[in-house]
């Protein structure tokens, strides 16, 4: 009877342990990733690229997680060469990815919209407000505060994630030229393994568009700048990765790609949400080119980023009141 | 009395497990509110209210359907937070010096409906918004219900769906 009823409990101990160790086992991130896939160069390999919010913890109170310190490196795996000049068609047009027989994935070296209060730009960092700066809502910067003690992003849960978040993803992203369909398509490698479709054929948005989370996106080129003009996404998703600046469904961002150089691209990000603030707001990064290529990535699989729902350093934090 | 045992391990064991998965969402008091208020246990009155937040304003509808009603007064009052002190984030894996003091996020709202003899009902309601950023956010509070003279107060939860 004894043993019956030692048995009894160790079973049931086992299944309350399930969901820790299944967290281990299926969480979703970046911190496994296989060298020569999408590593993303030094800002990655220092840490400091897009690793999601646990690698941004230490820095990163006010969002000054990875940032600019990644930022200032260049693309590549420590080649500290001059990048080569940005690659192109027969044509003339921007290829935004690997010249003929190469490889390669775009990844942001750092994730926030903003910078600490009291930071100063480098001559070459791309313009980024500072926290203070943002024209927030009250309940936008109490949700703000908020997502800083609770790192529950839906992205971890494999959510699709819009905007800046989707150039963000893990593993990085391909930018593809369709010219003959009109279309330019972002692919992205971690997260829900999704993609972006920008109409360039000259629609307009649709009228009476149902809330999604990549909303209806509408480009042309400025020279050799993509400009991205998207509405109608759904509050389900955050647009960063790092700090969960909040939006709502009144979001209008206008997204500039400039591929500078083989090995950057300049993103610039324009955020319009009367929903969420209180005046329109810009900010920007610098996007690494780095060799690699996308691969399958089945979200709810290979999730092992328990780190980015739980805490961060080693152990599993089960101190949040919320249990992802 | 072992398979009892068994039975209730395994009950509890398998609800732990079904946790549900979380994420935080956007403006946290928008969205379809289901709950109920009354003065027992057994004696419950079920409440439906579609909240909407454009931003700076909340409005709404209570009991949508044929006899739905605007919510005649709606507000939503946020009590900023405060970061924590010592560390980055609380979920960094380290305790803060000081911790963080979340925002707190309360409601009010005022109703004037009708029951179901067709008799006023005025309702005033206060509550706060648990679980705040999460999906499954919950508002609990003290729902006062006045019709023909009587006034009736008891707590309310209602859950957002």
């Amino acid at each position: 009877m004894r043993n019956r009823l030692i048995t009894i409990v160790a079973f049931s101990a086992a299944l309350m342990l399930w969901p820790a160790l299944a967290d281990r086992a299926f969480a979703q991130g970046a911190e496994a990733v296989p060298q020569g896939q999408g590593g993303g160069g030094q800002g990655r390999a220092a840490g400091q690229g897009n690793r999601g919010r646990g690698a941004g913890a230490p820095g990163g109170a006010q969002g000054q997680g990875g940032g600019a310190a990644a930022q200032g490196r260049g693309g590549g795996r420590g080649n500290a060469a001059p990048a080569r000049p940005t690659p192109r068609w027969p044509d003339g047009t921007v290829n935004w990815g690997a010249p003929i027989g190469e490889t390669g994935l775009w990844n942001v070296a750092g994730g926030t919209l903003a910078r600490p209060d009291g930071s100063t730009l480098g001559p070459n960092d791309p313009p980024k407000p500072m926290l203070s700066e943002i024209p927030f809502q009250p309940w936008a910067r109490a949700i703000y505060d908020y997502r800083q003690e609770n790192q529950l992003e839906p992205y971890t849960r494999c959510k699709p994630s819009g905007a800046f978040r989707q150039v963000a993803t893990a593993y990085g992203t391909q930018f593809v030229n369709f010219p003959e369909l009109k279309q330019f398509i972002i692919f992205q490698t971690g997260g829900s393994h999704s993609f972006r479709t920008i109409y360039m054929d000259g629609r307009q948005h649709p009228k009476n568009l149902a809330p999604s989370y990549y909303g209806d996106s509408i480009g042309h080129f400025e020279g050799d700048t993509l400009v991205v003009d998207t509405v109608g996404y759904n509050e389900r998703m955050w647009i960063s990765n790092l700090e969960g600046i909040p939006h709502s469904e009144k979001l209008h961002t206008i997204e500039r790609f400039t591929r500078t150089d083989m090995n950057n691209m300049r993103y610039e990000l324009t955020i319009d949400d009367p929903g969420a603030y209180t005046a329109t707001w810009k900010t920007a990064f610098d996007v690494r080119f780095s060799p690699g290529e996308s691969f399958e990535f089945v979200c709810q699989d290979g999730n092992q980023a328990f780190d980015l729902m739980v805490g961060s350093l080693g152990e599993v934090d089960r101190s949040s009141p919320f249990v992802p | 009395m072992a398979a009892k045992a068994f039975r209730l391990i395994g009950v509890l064991s398998l609800l732990l497990a079904a946790t549900p998965v979380a994420a935080q969402e956007g403006q946290p008091v928008k969205g379809t509110w289901v709950g109920f208020w009354g003065p027992t246990q057994t004696v419950q009155s079920r409440i439906v209210l579609v909240i909407n937040h454009d931003g700076k304003t909340m409005s709404g509808i209570y009991q949508p359907g044929p006899n739905a009603v605007p919510l005649k007064v709606a507000r939503l009052d946020i009590t900023p937070g405060k970061p924590a002190v010592g560390v980055a984030r609380g979920n960094s894996g380290q305790a803060p010096k000081v911790p963080a003091v979340l925002p707190i996020f309360k409601v009010h709202f005022e109703i004037d409906a009708r029951d179901a003899r067709g008799n006023p009902v005025s309702i005033v309601a206060d509550g706060t918004i648990n679980n705040t950023a999460l999906p499954n956010r919950s508002i609990t509070g003290t729902w006062t219900q006045t019709t023909g003279g009587n006034t009736t107060t008891s707590d309310f939860k209602i859950a957002r769906q």
